[in-house]
């Protein structure tokens, strides 16, 4: 799973060889807090599942974190 | 035969506030710069003295003028809005004695639909029979109705109010409303419901609360369904359509929906700079100054869509005549 969310976000920056790490926070890519829904919801759609945003999502970890508690 | 709208006026506000003055006003601790990049917002225009009834009734006045209709010409008149000065009589009522009217008179509340809302009652009552002329008055005084001490809400609104006068016609091409009920997105708590002699406690005075991420998602995907939803009921491409008028909530929702369903941003008219979210305002206000800087022609397409607490949402296809 991190891996297909590390490519989502790789097309989302429009950068193929981004180096991207659970720790990788959204802020260091530059991405404000609604670039970050947006990229929510492209996980969303190619994964097709539904993703909670109440809990802090800042890095690529935390939305496996609610991804796994939820599917 | 559906309905075609011969008339539009607005009435809004004298003062205008631009961000760096709200910043000073409030004390708040934000920026133009923050609501600037993260809404598209520049200014707003926010009530001193003028009530909701005087932004309504100049609203009213201008569209019977520009479509020659006297108030007693109406069947009915129609407000969209969240609340007006008093919570009965309706704000419509209070058009009706302002006018002159003494037709048939009614509030609705579709939050930020409520211009799609108020189109589509509008289209049953003529095309039932019940109505020939009606009066469909937005008005908004979300300065009323929003914490200032919340930046999280506070900076996003305006007030305003646009009307327009509606009769049989056949500029309305298809119309679609809904809801996504969803009590907590956006909400406003009811101030007396409270005040029972038996109630336990006493409700405190509700403003507007809002999950701004929640709304944000449920905003982009009613518009791109909605928008594609309205192409495919009558067969038309994206190009089809010469003006995608959208409830101007945050340019960042138009924006990501334009990059979505792969637009062009050229027919997505703005106003939200310099008015922010005036809710069911918003659409006819556009229209109305489409129409004044003669960018409106007969024959466009017009696709008009919009979302609100609710969650509501409409959207309709109109050929301009
Ligand atoms: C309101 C909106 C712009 C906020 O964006 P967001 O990504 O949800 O922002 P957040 O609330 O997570 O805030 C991001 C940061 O900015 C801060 N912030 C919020 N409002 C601020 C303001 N007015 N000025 C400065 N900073 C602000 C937050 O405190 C947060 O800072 P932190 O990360 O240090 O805690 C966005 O949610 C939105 O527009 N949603 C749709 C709302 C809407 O259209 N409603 C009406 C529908 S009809």
């Amino acid at each position: 799973m991190f891996e297909e969310i590390a490519q989502i976000v790789r097309e989302y920056k429009g950068n193929d060889s981004l180096v991207i790490a659970p720790e990788t926070t959204f802020s260091s890519l530059n991405l404000d807090s609604l670039e970050t829904v947006e990229l929510v919801m492209k996980v969303e759609e190619t994964l097709g599942v539904s993703i909670d945003m109440n809990g802090e999502i800042n890095c690529v970890g935390d939305l496996m974190a609610v991804l796994e508690k939820t599917h | 035969m559906t309905i075609s709208i011969i008339g539009t006026g607005v009435g809004l506000p004298a003062r205008e506030v631009s961000n760096d003055e709200l910043t000073a006003i409030t004390g708040l601790d934000t920026s133009d710069q923050w609501i600037s990049t993260m809404t598209g917002i520049s200014s707003r225009r926010i009530c001193v003295d003028e009530t909701a009834t005087d932004l309504a009734t100049t609203a009213a006045r201008a569209a019977l003028l520009d479509a020659g209709v006297q108030g007693e010409d109406l069947d009915y008149i129609l407000c969209a809005t969240i609340g007006g000065d008093t919570r009965t009589p309706s704000l419509a009522c209070a058009v009706a004695d302002q006018i002159s009217a003494t037709c048939a008179a009614l509030d609705v509340n579709g939050a930020c639909a409520g211009f799609v809302y108020g189109l589509d009652l509008a289209a049953s009552l003529i095309s039932a029979g019940r109505a020939r002329t009606i009066l469909l008055v937005c008005t908004e005084k979300m300065s009323a109705h929003v914490d200032w001490t919340d930046r999280n809400t506070c900076v996003l609104f305006g007030d305003g109010a646009a009307a327009c006068v509606i009769t049989a016609g056949s500029m309305l091409k298809q119309i679609h409303v809904g809801a996504i009920p969803d009590m907590t997105a956006i909400t406003m708590r009811n101030r007396m419901s409270g005040n029972s002699p038996l109630a336990p406690t006493r409700d405190e005075p509700g403003y507007v609360e809002m999950d701004g991420k929640r709304v944000f998602k449920y905003a982009v995907s009613i518009m791109e369904h909605e928008v594609q939803r309205c192409l495919d009921a009558l067969d038309l491409a994206p190009d089809d359509i010469d003006h995608y008028v959208i409830h101007q909530a945050n340019k960042r929702i138009i924006d990501f929906t334009i990059s979505r369903l792969g637009l062009s941003p050229d027919k997505f008219p703005l106003n939200i700079d310099r008015y922010g979210n005036i809710s069911a305002v918003s659409i006819p206000l556009l229209l109305h100054e489409m129409r004044g800087q003669g960018k409106i022609h007969p024959g466009d397409k017009l696709l008009l869509c919009a979302f609100g607490a609710g969650m509501t949402y409409g959207s309709c296809v109109m050929e301009w005549e």
